[in-house]
């Protein structure tokens, strides 16, 4: 019954502005005969003013359009019954807010560019009534559909009966842009053009209500069938490949076709007025200012939507190349529901924690950011920590002989020289790949005195045997870090291990320089390169010759070589000795 | 938008496993984001035989963000408050992982009950009492668990009894108690 007053109502209220438009628009010579017209049209009841007036035929109008009137109400309340059988007060409320909305918006400029006759006046406020009901049935489908889908007693069956809603109203605006075409073709004028934009923007929204809720529908269905067949098992593998894959469509679908759609229904919305405009011989006054608005409020809603968009693609692909896809044998071997969504898995991201997720669940957890620092949902390991692991391991593969360690090493050594031999004789570029990097420091003051005793010896023109020993002692460390790199635990030992034994020679050393002096710490390594890179030149190879020899040495130190062979080969490098002893000591304590 | 089809599968799973566990979960209209979830006393505790309830709503990035939940049933514990039934437990707040399901933080809330945290304390005066005068906690909090949480069973009882003796299936009555928190009237609103 309230939808019935509301339609008459509406009803009402634009046969008066037609006849409030025919009042303001005819001329002077017409006026007795019009406002006769429009007079019947009000007071349509009145038996005894028809018998008196001569004209006939706007009875007969008359007539035929309150006939019309009733049979399109009583259409109209049918159509209510059977598809949402009794309305609630919150969709009242909101179904009389936007008719009412829609009536100001869409009808308030259709006189601007309207002809004042009768057949006009009539095709338009058809136009109006019928695209109107169709906006509000959608509307109303829709509504039902969200709440249906937050009930759980939500059968099957019910929620079908209101998506036929959405088909039949996308069915029945199908027809009508026929209709209108009809109209147009029979016409001809630039006019009619008008007629398309408002059910073509009618048909891509009911479109996109008719995607999202078409998904809900069949998990719906899917949900129930396996409610009631819990007897039946089905192969479980099978039945985790279709709803994953489903899944995965639905995601793609409602992602990608929704902004079409909805792109279309926005640009459909914003030519219908940017037409009204044109036929309005592109003015500018106070009427056009309405325009104007619903124009800047629809660009508003086109740019915000594309800039979801954007920011939605961004943040997939950017997870989509950081995580790597888990294979077909990862996912059956895993066996399991994503944990985030509780739906199979067809396709998933693997975290370095070998737990799979489905990107879209790993990308709605990564946009929340309630913890700083991103973890495993399952673990809570954090999420990208571990892809410097992944590099070492790689790193791993590639030294897999000792030929290959020492190839590098040779590398090392005569970038070096090149590097020189392109610079200006006088200069000493910054090399680091030779500086002995993160050797740890016990007590700063002391440590770099020992430290920098070396340099000024080299400097200073020092002894042969005592340049040889830097470079040694560079090239020992370089190999150790080598060695530790390759990530084995022993060889991790025995660098923190040399790395200890060096400091108990540094009293005698600092005692016999008598330099006190600290250098600052940002340029040694700039001081050390440069020391290297000079001794390195002077003899290249007698350096590949005795860090092979070393290499040599050291490797074969680990499965327990005897004293004297040790003795021989370090005989030359007193130093060098030392460490490999220690080194004979951590061999037998771990044997 | 929460994602109902994981909560009315998270339903399902406690439906299954209420008799095992003692755990419940059940809404508290015709929608999914109010719900009421039940959990026994720990064995063992002062808490021990009380049935509490605790109000759940779910927010709408649910379950990316952690329900809110808070005691329905009053309760004399360190880290729930004795005024308003608010838990503070770490999963509810920073440490909640989309991995965790509506029966899962309702046992960490039931595994609170057994093992509480005084120094992190959502009451002050409770956990004053817990650190210094421990034996009158304990007595307190029995007698807490004695006087609303055995009592609002008690209650349920009743009612089911009186709603039973009206002529309708005690399931049903059941099952309605539950969805309206125990209000007698709610319920027989709804059966009729």
């Amino acid at each position: 019954m309230a939808l019935r007053v509301i339609a008459i109502s509406v009803v009402s209220t634009v046969l008066s502005f037609v006849g409030l438009q025919f009042c303001t628009d005819l001329s002077l010579d017409k006026l007795t005969s019009d406002g006769l017209v429009g007079w019947n049209l009000i007071h349509l009841d009145n038996a005894s003013q028809d018998i008196e007036l001569p004209l006939g035929l706007y009875t007969t109008i008359g007539l035929l359009v309150n006939c019309m009137i009733n049979v399109f109400i009583l259409l109209n309340l049918c159509l209510k019954a059977v598809f949402f059988t009794e309305l609630y007060a919150s969709e009242t409320r909101k179904l009389v807010e936007r008719l009412i909305n829609y009536v100001i918006y869409k009808g308030m400029f259709l006189p601007l560019i309207v002809p004042p006759t009768i057949y006009q006046a009539g095709l338009w406020s058809t136009w109006l009534t019928v695209l109107c009901s169709l906006k509000m049935f959608q509307a109303l489908a829709r509504d039902r559909l969200e709440r249906l889908n937050a009930s759980p007693a939500a059968t099957p069956w019910t929620y079908l009966r209101v998506y036929s809603a959405l088909l039949f109203v996308f069915m029945v605006d199908v027809l009508w842009i026929r209709f209108c075409l009809t109209i147009y073709r029979t016409h001809g004028s630039s006019m009619y053009l008008l007629l398309f934009f408002e059910p073509f923007s009618i048909v891509f929204e009911t479109l996109q209500a008719i995607l999202i809720h078409g998904f809900q529908l069949l998990d719906i269905w899917l949900h129930h069938s396996a409610c009631n067949s819990n007897d039946f098992r089905t192969p479980k593998l099978l039945d985790m490949l279709t709803a994953g894959s489903l899944l995965e469509l639905k995601g793609i679908l409602i992602r990608n076709l929704g902004f079409f759609l909805d792109m279309a229904t926005f640009f459909m919305a914003l030519g219908h007025y940017l037409y009204i405009w044109w036929l309005h011989g592109m003015a500018f006054h106070l009427v056009d200012a309405f325009i104007f608005l619903n124009i800047r409020a629809l660009l508003s809603a086109i740019i915000n939507r594309i800039k979801g968009f954007i920011r939605l693609r961004i943040a997939l692909g950017t997870l989509h190349a950081a995580l790597p896809d888990a294979t077909t044998e990862e996912l059956r071997a895993y066996d399991d529901e994503c944990a985030i969504c509780r739906e199979p898995m067809a396709k998933a991201k693997r975290l370095n924690c070998n737990h799979l997720f489905h990107l879209a669940c790993l990308r709605s957890w990564l946009d929340q950011g309630l913890t700083e620092m991103y973890t495993c949902p399952t673990c809570r390991k954090p999420l990208f920590a571990g892809v410097p692991e992944n590099q070492t391991n790689s790193d791993v593969g590639t030294i897999s002989s000792d030929e290959q360690l020492a190839r590098q090493i040779s590398a090392g050594l005569d970038r070096p020289n090149s590097a020189r031999h392109t610079m200006p004789a006088g200069l000493y570029p910054n090399q680091t790949l030779n500086t002995p990097e993160g050797v740890p420091w016990r007590g700063a003051g002391l440590d770099s005195g020992w430290w920098h005793s070396w340099p000024n010896q080299g400097v200073d023109g020092a002894g042969p045997s005592t340049a040889i020993r830097t470079v040694g002692l560079g090239r020992v460390q370089m190999m150790m870090r080598h060695l530790a790199s390759v990530g084995e635990t022993y060889a991790q030992t025995a660098f923190e291990d040399t790395a200890w034994n060096l400091w108990p020679i540094n009293p005698s050393q600092a005692s016999a320089s008598g330099s006190t002096i600290s250098p600052p710490g940002g340029r040694l390594p700039e001081r050390t390169g440069s020391l290297h890179l000079r001794n390195a030149s002077q003899s290249a190879n007698d350096d590949v010759a005795n860090i092979l020899a070393m290499a040599e040495t050291v490797r074969e130190v680990l499965p327990h070589i005897p004293d004297d062979m040790i003795f021989q080969f370090s005989k030359p490098f007193p130093f060098i000795r030392e460490i490999l002893f220690k080194h004979l000591i951590l061999g037998m304590c771990d044997g | 938008m929460i994602d109902l089809a994981r909560v009315q599968k998270e339903l399902v799973e406690c439906s299954k496993d209420a008799e095992g566990s003692g755990i419940k979960v059940c809404p508290k209209s015709d929608n999914l984001v109010l719900l009421i979830g039940t959990i026994p006393g720990p064995v063992g505790t002062p808490y021990e035989g009380g049935i509490f309830q605790i109000d759940i709503t779910l927010p709408d990035g649910y379950p990316f963000e952690p329900p809110k939940m808070k005691f329905k049933t009053k309760v004399w514990h360190p880290n729930i408050s004795s005024q308003s039934g608010a838990i503070c437990l770490d999963i509810l707040k920073d440490q909640w992982s989309p991995a965790l399901t509506l029966k899962t933080a309702l046992l960490s809330v039931q595994a609170l009950l057994s093992a509480p945290q005084p120094d992190d304390p959502q009451d002050a005066v409770v956990a004053q009492q817990y650190l210094k005068d421990y034996q009158t906690f304990v007595n307190t909090a029995r007698y807490w668990t004695e006087s609303f949480a055995k009592e609002s069973s008690r209650g349920i009882e009743d009612k089911v009894q009186k709603l039973v003796e009206m002529g309708f299936p005690e399931a049903q009555v059941r099952s309605i108690l539950e969805a309206v928190g125990g209000d007698e009237n709610l319920a027989l609103e709804r059966l009729l």
